[in-house]
């Protein structure tokens, strides 16, 4: 870091001392490839700011709410902020599910885990994308932070580990109420007691970077109206220590997705909340903050197009139709990827059939599915007395879907499925017992796993690879932890952990005035 | 030419009609937007029926001195119908309770939902379908 300062200094120096030709030529024998001109990011500071803080942080999630504690509790005056007209973000919706590895309720059980093996699952599902020195924080660093929500929080979590998808072995607590606001309420009360201000319908218009390189302050219009650009008021906000964007991602911003993978356009709904755009990810870039994988969108291949966000059709994929039955493609009546494949695999695989899944079991399948009878109710699955009867409402080729199930009852019998290599569970039976329910299925967009470049201190880092000075991130809106695939549960492990080293590094950077 | 004339008479009918056609439509528009339009809502000083019976005025709500645009903040609400928990326990029968959401409890603006001179919202409605019928 100090030495990174010391080449911008005296490469600015450089750059007054010369005419430009000369100075990009020295650049260039200097050994600085390419470099950006640093200064296209600078904006005239305002003369007056309207108010000053140590610590601004932005984002009321599990990661900014994090910062906002640890910075506060290490002294530094400290603001948080958030566009919505409610806290939280996606986090205070979200499921609730935190890995920790090594945990005392995995001793309990006796169950062998490390941070390590964490690490190895999440390099294996991340595809080796993941930038292996910020996986390892959060591995290492998992244990202690869901401790931190117990203990320094209050927060409360069922009694066994969760054994989800992609992990070796159960390392997933859940919190009591099965839901993320199980951890950000708890927060958003430390935040109170510890009397940090969070602004809620407070927008960030702009991040100051001074010519400086450093982190100055910010534009923020207060009494923001979501979606109303140019409501509210602006106002300019010094501030003395840093900023840390902890914004989120923006698998709910239709537009700048799609750029980013074409496959997720607006057809592909959402299971995030209203707030989840890029406009933060994007002044992040402006300030020269180094883009990481934005392509990674994950889509989760157990919701069902009938049904707003996350609903609760998701509960019959992931119980009965994939474990205990079939997804066909209704044009060719057929199978066309194993039910139990990753996310990834699974939410392209539908994606690429060009139409809607449908997702299909038995009465077997379904029994030890929580919540049928409010699914049924709503018209989200549907129920019927024949294989004939459920092809004929979802249009599928009749005859090709007599024989997929057909084929697909074979495998069950014989154990193995030869075609796409679904695992069968021991208590697996054949499709053959009436009722027989059916749901259309079509992945939602649900995590960003691209975002701005951090280093393991939260640090923004730029486009030449320098620290930008006074510049944090965390959370979702930070790239490389998760590489190409997320598993489940380690959003909020991840959150955490980066949140709350933002907010103690924050706290510690030197005031610029 | 007898046939001529009618023909004049005709599209000078058709005109006619076509006419009176366009000044109803934009009077009947003009209504909705006047009557209908969630911004505009006719009248700023119409209340809804229980604030009325109760037979509030601007300055129940609006408490800032000659700042009718003011916005009545959530402790305003209070004033009256005591505090968030005490709230959430008047509809404490419904499965979802609007007024102890999983994510929030009860602890979110009175605004979010609810309007005095506009029509009301579900807030909730953003990201789930269930409906409920917002006074």
């Amino acid at each position: 870091m100090k030495d990174s300062k010391q080449k911008q200094f005296s490469r600015r120096q450089f750059l007054k001392a010369t005419g430009g030709a000369t100075a990009l030529a020295g650049v260039a024998s200097a050994g600085f490839i390419m470099a950006i001109p640093q200064k296209s990011f600078a904006m005239p500071l305002p003369k007056k700011w309207d108010s000053e803080v140590d610590v601004l942080v932005i984002g009321s999630g599990f990661a900014g709410l994090a910062a906002g504690i640890e910075a506060a509790e290490a002294g530094a005056v400290t603001v948080i902020i958030d566009k919505m007209p409610v806290p939280g973000g996606n986090s205070i919706i979200n499921g609730g599910l935190v890995s920790a590895a090594g945990s005392p309720k995995q001793d309990k059980e006796k169950i062998n885990d490390s941070p390590d093996l964490m690490y190895k699952d999440m390099l294996k599902a991340g595809l080796g994308l993941n930038h292996q020195a910020l996986a390892r924080v959060v591995t290492e660093k998992s244990n202690e932070a869901v401790q931190w929500t117990i203990k320094h929080l209050g927060a409360q979590y069922k009694d066994r580990n969760l054994h989800l998808g992609g992990h070796s072995v159960p390392r997933s607590y859940y919190t009591t109420n099965s839901s993320g606001s199980g951890i950000v309420r708890p927060q958003l009360n430390k935040v109170k007691d510890l009397g940090i201000p969070l602004k809620l319908n407070c927008y960030l218009e702009q991040v100051y970077r001074d010519e400086d390189g450093r982190i100055k302050g910010v534009n923020v219009r207060e009494g923001y109206k979501f979606l109303k650009e140019g409501s509210g008021q602006s106002i300019s906000i010094k501030v003395r220590r840093g900023v840390v964007v902890a914004a989120g991602g923006f698998a709910n911003d239709v537009i700048y997705r799609k750029i980013q993978d074409p496959k997720v356009d607006d057809k592909v709904q959402c299971t995030n909340h209203q707030g989840a755009t890029a406009e933060c990810l994007k002044e992040l870039l402006r300030l020269h903050a180094n883009p990481v994988q934005l392509s990674w969108i994950q889509l989760g291949p157990w919701s069902c197009p009938l049904e707003k966000g996350m609903g609760i059709g998701y509960i019959f994929a992931i119980n009965a139709a994939f474990p205990y039955g079939i997804m066909v493609s209704p044009k060719t009546g057929k199978r066309f990827i194993n039910e139990l494949a990753d996310r990834k695999i699974r939410a392209d695989a539908i994606i690429n059939t060009g139409e809607w899944a449908v997702g299909i079991a038995d009465q077997e399948g379904v029994k030890r599915t929580a919540k049928i009878d409010k699914m049924l109710e709503r018209g989200i699955v549907k129920k019927f007395d024949t294989i004939e009867a459920l092809a004929k409402e979802y249009k599928i080729n009749v005859a090709e879907y007599k024989k997929t199930i057909f084929q697909y009852n074979s495998f069950v019998k014989s154990g193995k499925d030869t075609e796409w290599g679904k695992p069968f569970q021991s208590d697996c039976k054949p499709i053959t017992t009436p009722p027989f329910y059916g749901m259309y299925l079509w992945p939602k967009a649900h995590h960003t796993m691209g975002g701005a470049q951090i280093n393991t201190k939260a640090q923004v880092i730029d486009l030449n690879q320098n620290v930008i000075p006074g510049l944090y991130a965390a959370g979702e809106i930070t790239g490389g932890v998760h590489g190409a695939v997320r598993l489940g549960s380690v959003a909020i492990t991840d959150c955490l952990v980066f949140g709350r080293i933002a907010g103690k590094q924050v706290a510690g950077e030197k005031p610029w005035a | 030419m007898a046939s001529e004339c009618f023909i004049i008479i005709k599209r000078r009918i058709i005109i006619g009609l076509s006419l009176t056609g366009c000044v109803s439509i934009f009077l009947i528009s003009l209504f909705y937007q006047t009557v209908f339009s969630s911004d505009v809502l006719g009248n700023a000083n119409s209340l809804k029926a229980y604030h009325s019976d109760a037979e509030l005025s601007c300055n129940d709500c609006h408490t800032v001195e000659n700042e009718v645009q003011n916005i009545p903040a959530t402790d305003d609400c209070l004033e009256c119908h005591g505090d968030m928990e005490a709230v959430a326990q008047l509809t404490a029968d419904k499965d979802p309770n609007p007024h102890d959401s999983p994510h929030y409890g009860p602890y979110l603006d009175c605004d979010l939902c609810h309007h005095e001179h506009k029509i009301s919202e579900n807030y909730c409605g953003g990201c789930h379908e269930w409906v409920s019928s917002v006074p």
